[in-house]
């Protein structure tokens, strides 16, 4: 892992990236730049910040704009200016600091963006060396282009949402509504999926490309990865939903002191796991060759088996054994878990408001360019550096301060 | 659209790698301009050319992932189709693989000797818990790495088991490759280093809970899975609807969100008073107010409702299925689903790349190749083999 100390090249050193960005998608997808080694510089509004500086989780459960959780894990290695971008001198300035970055990460929809005077149009005429990504629910074209849209809707809009869940929880509830994944994975993935096109065009211009305008939807984002079940509706006229859509074998199985996950796809595995079953009758290879006839039945009986053993003993015992099984962790069993541990996975964190906590870690590792993980910045404790940068004086800076521009 | 090429163009990539999540990897850079080259053999056939356990039908329903690729194959038990990829590695500028830690390696192609044939090759392996540790060769499918890397637990309703996560899972953890193997590539050109990057599939789940770990640092607190619900919105849910199976999603964070909700339910009474008046109070009654908001969801369609709330600007969608998915006007709009033609079943909808380039257009434009259908082109056209010697190799079970 690089730190701000070490000199280790980057993948993205002296890239520089201005976003303007709330909650996850975009901030993740910024994080991500940044632990590249990119300089990104991210607008926050005046005195409130990022609405994620709200949410917490915070150090006991004070709320502090400076303490959050979420906006310190989705901003780490960032820069902070505070910009009121409904003022006119407060455009005037981002319009200016679009000449100085050569990437623009942004979350509004077209109308809004135009607003501020950073539609597609403008930038492609008068910032034709900016590269421009727009992440938002919808995309910046098509008749839902100015639909609003949280992390909840999106994962609906995309087709997974649909689709869950599958297995024990849809024997336990099968009439309840169709359900998100956790955690506001879809708003991260977007975050991800904008992340791989934004590295697409950085490597394009460095080749000669112009600069460009890129238009990434999260719901396009959640189709792309949810793409097999209209791969089988376009091939094989199957509709999937949740209650054809799941292991006839395996799955989740509860265990003493939570569940696990159980799924074995290859013959081998089959008998492996008959085998750690201790070779019972109702899990012979021959049944498990017909999970249509016998998953029903095996699934019953293996739950009784897993039940009262623990995640960890299921884990290692059936890895040893050769059956593909997990431990379903709990965050706390996550943030101790001695693999990612000694890999060096968490990252201590010191932040001059917050504290000194363990952080999730970059989830890559690049031998000659290692990732970069420093922490989330103040709410505009940037404000004098890079508005210095654009030309602006102390005294300017006091007055855009004082009237509230910045 | 543009016919300029993708922004990958003139980038080869060898992908040794199987199933679902590094494949995607490798859609996702050929569907960006790159030639992406798919190593496979008729000795171990990739889990998308068999029939699948599950589904039991071999590949169609499962073909996109390998769409926009060339198909060689080798068989790797071979000491020379271990030569012959290693003469491929040179003239690729990536290698993708997923083998289980350590295999690529023993099989004689791992990052040390792919860098002693070339000295700059980018080397990203795949894999679920990393290419180093106590548990490096562990098993893991994407419903394995997801339950470990905490993103299942958080997943459910909260009086119910966790919830596995499937080939979504896999695609974002190739999501992820492709995320470091194109940054590897800006790396490259900037500092002419080559390298090996080591994804793990579990710890991207564990990136993507990033603040319930630092909830847990700091008070010691487990999050709990809620279901549709989250921490700062109510209501927040989603909600039957007029018809069979009919979803949609709303959500409510603020409160002129909540003031345009009741005003599109044309203001019923219950909703007026002060019971749900704030964040707090709709949060403590978050069930008795989904019981209301559902009696009204279910006097119309989903369409309906995202139409009324959409217009006072409250967050709302439908919860779709893949048929409704296939016929969204918003997705039609936007050429969501371009046609390609199938060399058999001609012309099929695929789904389109997440990215629209305005400079260096993505494409999904050529299905999946049969096995091995360019063994002649890659081995022939691009490493200069004899074609009597392809032939030859091919005959020998080496091209294969």
């Amino acid at each position: 892992m690089n730190s701000s100390e070490n000199t280790s090249p980057t993948a993205m050193g002296g890239l520089k990236v201005m976003e303007i960005s709330s909650m996850v998608s975009a901030p993740f997808c910024g994080k991500l730049m940044a632990s590249l080694g990119a300089e990104v510089i991210k607008i926050e509004p005046p005195k409130t910040g990022d609405p994620s500086r709200r949410r917490g989780p915070f150090p006991g459960d004070v709320p502090h704009l400076e303490r959050s959780g979420m906006f310190l894990y989705l901003n780490t290695g960032k820069q902070s200016i505070t910009l009121d971008l409904d003022d006119h001198q407060g455009r005037e300035i981002l319009w200016e600091l679009t000449g100085k970055v050569d990437v623009l990460i942004h979350d509004l929809p077209p109308s809004k963006a135009s607003e501020l005077g950073i539609g597609q149009e403008r930038l492609a005429e008068a910032r034709p060396d900016l590269i421009a990504a727009a992440i938002t629910p919808f995309g910046s074209t098509g008749p839902y282009s100015e639909y609003v849209a949280n992390d909840v809707n999106i994962f609906h809009a995309g087709g997974e949402g649909n689709l869950l869940p599958n297995g024990l929880a849809l024997d336990v509830f099968p009439d309840r509504a169709p359900l998100a994944a956790g955690s506001m994975m879809g708003s991260y993935q977007g975050g991800l999926s904008a992340a791989v096109g934004l590295c697409g065009a950085i490597y394009a211009k460095m080749g000669g490309s112009p600069g460009q305008f890129i238009d990434c939807s999260t719901q396009e984002a959640e189709l792309t990865i949810g793409y097999m079940p209209l791969q089988r509706l376009e091939s094989e006229g199957v509709e999937e939903d949740r209650f054809t859509r799941f292991f006839r074998v395996g799955g989740v199985m509860p265990a003493k002191d939570g569940h696990v996950e159980i799924l074995t796809l290859e013959p081998r595995q089959w008998e492996n796991l008959g085998h750690f079953l201790g070779d019972p009758d109702w899990a012979s290879p021959e049944r498990f060759q017909d999970p249509t006839t016998y998953g029903a039945e095996i699934n019953r009986n293996m739950r009784e088996w897993t039940a009262d053993k623990t995640k960890d003993w299921l884990y290692h015992e059936g890895q040893a054994a050769g059956v593909p099984v997990a431990p379903f962790y709990t965050p706390g069993e996550v943030f101790e878990s001695p693999h990612q541990r000694e890999r060096g996975f968490f990252v201590s964190v010191d932040h001059p408001e917050a504290g000194t906590y363990d952080y999730a870690g970059p989830p890559y590792r690049m031998s000659e360019t290692p990732p970069v993980l420093d922490r989330a910045p103040l709410l505009g404790e940037h404000n004098l550096e890079v508005l210095g940068s654009l030309g602006y004086t102390t005294d300017e800076i006091v007055s855009l301060a004082r009237s509230g521009v910045i | 659209m543009s016919d300029a090429p993708g922004p990958l163009s003139g980038i080869r990539v060898a992908d040794f790698s199987t199933h679902a999540a590094g494949p995607f990897a490798g859609l996702m850079m050929a569907e960006m301009g790159a030639q992406v080259i798919k190593i496979e053999s008729s000795a171990r056939l990739d889990i998308t050319r068999r029939p699948h356990p599950m589904y039991g039908k071999p590949a169609p329903s499962f073909e996109q992932v390998n769409a926009n690729k060339m198909s060689a194959c080798l068989n790797l038990k071979e000491p020379r189709a271990i030569e012959l990829a290693l003469e491929l590695a040179k003239v690729s500028d990536l290698v993708l693989q997923s083998f289980r830690p350590g295999v690529f390696d023993r099989l004689g192609f791992g990052y040390e000797a792919l860098r002693k044939a070339k000295p700059d090759i980018i080397l990203v392996s795949l894999s679920s818990n990393g290419q180093g540790g106590p548990e490096y060769n562990y098993a893991g499918y994407a419903p394995l790495f997801a339950a470990i890397g905490g993103l299942g637990h958080l997943t459910g309703y909260p009086d119910g088991p966790p919830v596995e996560l499937r080939h979504g899972m896999d695609h974002t953890g190739g999501m992820l490759l492709a995320f470091t193997a194109v940054a590897a590539l800006c790396a490259k050109r900037r500092t002419e280093l080559g390298q090996h990057v080591d994804v793990s599939v579990r710890d991207l789940g564990s990136s993507f809970i990033g603040q319930s770990l630092l909830e847990y640092a700091m008070n010691g607190r487990e999050t709990l899975r809620q279901g549709n619900r989250d921490d700062s919105a109510a209501p927040q849910g989603v909600y039957r609807c007029q018809g069979e199976d009919e979803w949609v999603s709303i959500s409510v964070g603020s409160q002129e969100e909540w003031r345009g909700f009741v005003e599109a339910m044309d203001s019923p009474q219950w909703a007026e008073g002060d019971k749900f008046g704030d964040a707090f109070r709709r949060w403590k009654h978050h069930d008795e107010l989904d019981v209301l908001i559902q009696e009204w969801t279910a006097k119309h369609t989903p369409n309906e409702v995202t139409e009324k709330l959409q217009s006072h600007k409250v967050p709302s969608f439908p919860s779709l299925s893949p048929s409704q998915l296939r016929a969204d006007l918003h997705l039609e709009a936007r050429g969501a689903f371009p046609t390609i033609t199938h060399p058999e079943k001609g012309e099929m909808r695929a789904v389109v790349p997440p990215w629209r380039f305005s400079e260096t257009p993505s494409r999904i434009d050529r299905w999946t190749p049969d096995l091995g259908e360019h063994n002649m082109d890659v081995f022939h056209g691009i490493l200069g083999l004899p074609r009597s010697e392809v032939e030859t190799l091919e005959a020998a079970q080496v091209i294969w």
